[in-house]
């Protein structure tokens, strides 16, 4: 008369033993695009796992400022280019006008002047000045596969690099028709499909006032991109002043915002990675009047006031973490 | 057909096996390891609760009193050093000039982190 308890008892317990131990993963770490990209498919497919990684390894040696093809466009002043690098370059042009210049992908000049990270220069007046001439978008052209640049102008794809790179893995995902997956760019987050038991995936937004192990909330999502921008990622202080990487296209300086993060929730790589940088340097007004204005994404904005703002459309699925000493609110449209 | 006293003592036996499989790493941080990874693959796994001292790829890595941490490196950026001591599921500690990952294996309340 217990037998089929027993029977339900013991499956369940082999079920929680098998889930226990991961054995149905394909799990990858690589380092590419100066960052470490985790790859995890579930169920397994190391053919699908292995292909993410020569795509990541190819995208990696086109993308990169300091060698390859956009090094040596940059150097040249032109040169043809891939079908990666020609993507992007289309893309980001997009994102330019669809931003107000927010977000522009021929920041190089501003960005090699100052150095964050590296030579940590702070540049005179004269200097950014110079640096946000060369910048001018229409000193970019495009014609055909070749990229021609005039005016001092140099090309960064830093701010969409890995969220174009994210869109190249969604549609492998896609194609190998893998069931569910969580890639991480150095932080650029997608989450494919739904877990082995039909839940959402759990995505923490890091706090920008904390430590690397640090979130101030997570998000239950499928099928979504969550990326995130803001002034604790790379940076310089001096004389008490923060200099961070996020540049301001119109002063040629850290973009001075009210906001310490930005987290676009949204379908394309490409798309959340430049609107989180552009967001960030509009600031906590423009950017909720830009999500009010457009359509197909959500934010999650971090205040240096301490007030996390959270779009109605993820308001459900965020929980935040207790304890962090923020304060939250939901902005409707 | 009914069931005899030893099918209870099967289904006992692997109903404790799973919830002990899951519960020990929850219920006790001292059961904690660090997985130590070098370019992609897994070169060490450190139980928390134990001292050691090893060099990965030009991080030297301690662990002690539960916490692990990467006590100095080549590296020119020092971020894994500033990250700290981590002991908590789903922490980690980045290394990425040298390749080198700390990551605290375990259940954690998410499934990657954004930022």
């Amino acid at each position: 008369m217990f037998k089929r308890e027993i029977a339900i008892i013991c499956i369940f317990s082999m079920l929680l033993l098998l889930a226990s131990c991961g054995a149905g993963e394909s799990v990858r770490q690589i380092y590419v695009m100066d960052s470490v990209a985790s790859i995890r498919l579930i169920p397994k497919n190391e053919a699908a796992a292995d292909l993410i990684c020569k795509e990541l390894y190819d995208m990696d040696n086109v993308l990169s400022a300091y060698d390859g093809e956009v090094y040596d466009i940059n150097r040249n002043g032109e040169g043809k280019a891939s079908r990666h690098t020609e993507a992007l370059l289309r893309s980001s042009l997009e994102l330019y006008e669809k931003t107000n210049g927010a977000f522009s992908p021929l920041l190089g000049s501003v960005i090699d002047l100052w150095g964050i990270g590296s030579k940590n220069y702070i540049p005179s007046q004269a200097e950014k000045e110079n640096a946000v001439a060369a910048s001018d978008i229409g000193n970019v052209a495009i014609e055909g596969d070749v990229i021609r640049l005039s005016g001092g102008a140099r090309l960064s794809f830093g701010a969409v690099a890995k969220g174009y790179a994210s869109d190249v893995i969604k549609s492998v995902l896609e194609e190998q028709e893998v069931e569910g997956a969580v890639i991480s760019l150095g932080g650029n987050v997608y989450v494919h499909g739904k877990k082995p038991d039909g839940e959402l995936w759990r995505v923490a937004i890091r706090d920008p006032r904390g430590g690397e192990n640090s979130w101030l909330g997570t998000l239950l999502l499928s099928d979504r991109f969550v990326i995130s921008s803001g002034d604790y990622e790379r940076y310089f202080e001096q004389s008490g002043v923060r200099y961070h990487h996020i540049m301001d296209p119109e002063t040629g300086s850290p973009a001075q915002s009210d906001l310490a993060a930005v987290a676009v929730i949204c379908e394309s790589g490409v798309v959340g990675d430049a609107y989180s940088t552009a967001l960030y340097v509009m600031g906590k007004e423009k950017a909720l009047s830009f999500w009010r204005e457009g359509e197909g994404f959500e934010l999650v904005l971090v205040g240096r006031d301490g007030v996390v703002t959270v779009t109605e459309g993820v308001a459900d699925a965020f929980a935040p973490e207790s304890g962090k000493g923020y304060s939250y609110e939901t902005a409707r449209r | 057909m009914k069931p005899r006293a030893g099918d209870f003592i099967i289904a006992a036996f692997v109903a404790l096996l799973a919830a002990a499989i899951w519960l020990v790493p929850l219920l006790s941080g001292q059961g904690s390891v660090a997985i130590v990874s070098h370019d992609g693959k897994t070169v060490a796994n450190i139980p928390l609760s134990e001292t050691h001292r090893i060099e990965v790829g030009g991080c030297v890595i301690r662990s002690d009193g539960g916490s692990i941490y990467v006590e100095s490196a080549d590296c020119p950026d020092s971020v894994c050093v500033r990250t700290g001591r981590i002991s908590r599921p789903g922490e980690s500690v980045i290394c990425v000039p040298n390749r080198v990952s700390i990551k605290i294996s375990g259940v954690s309340g998410f499934d990657a982190v954004a930022g």
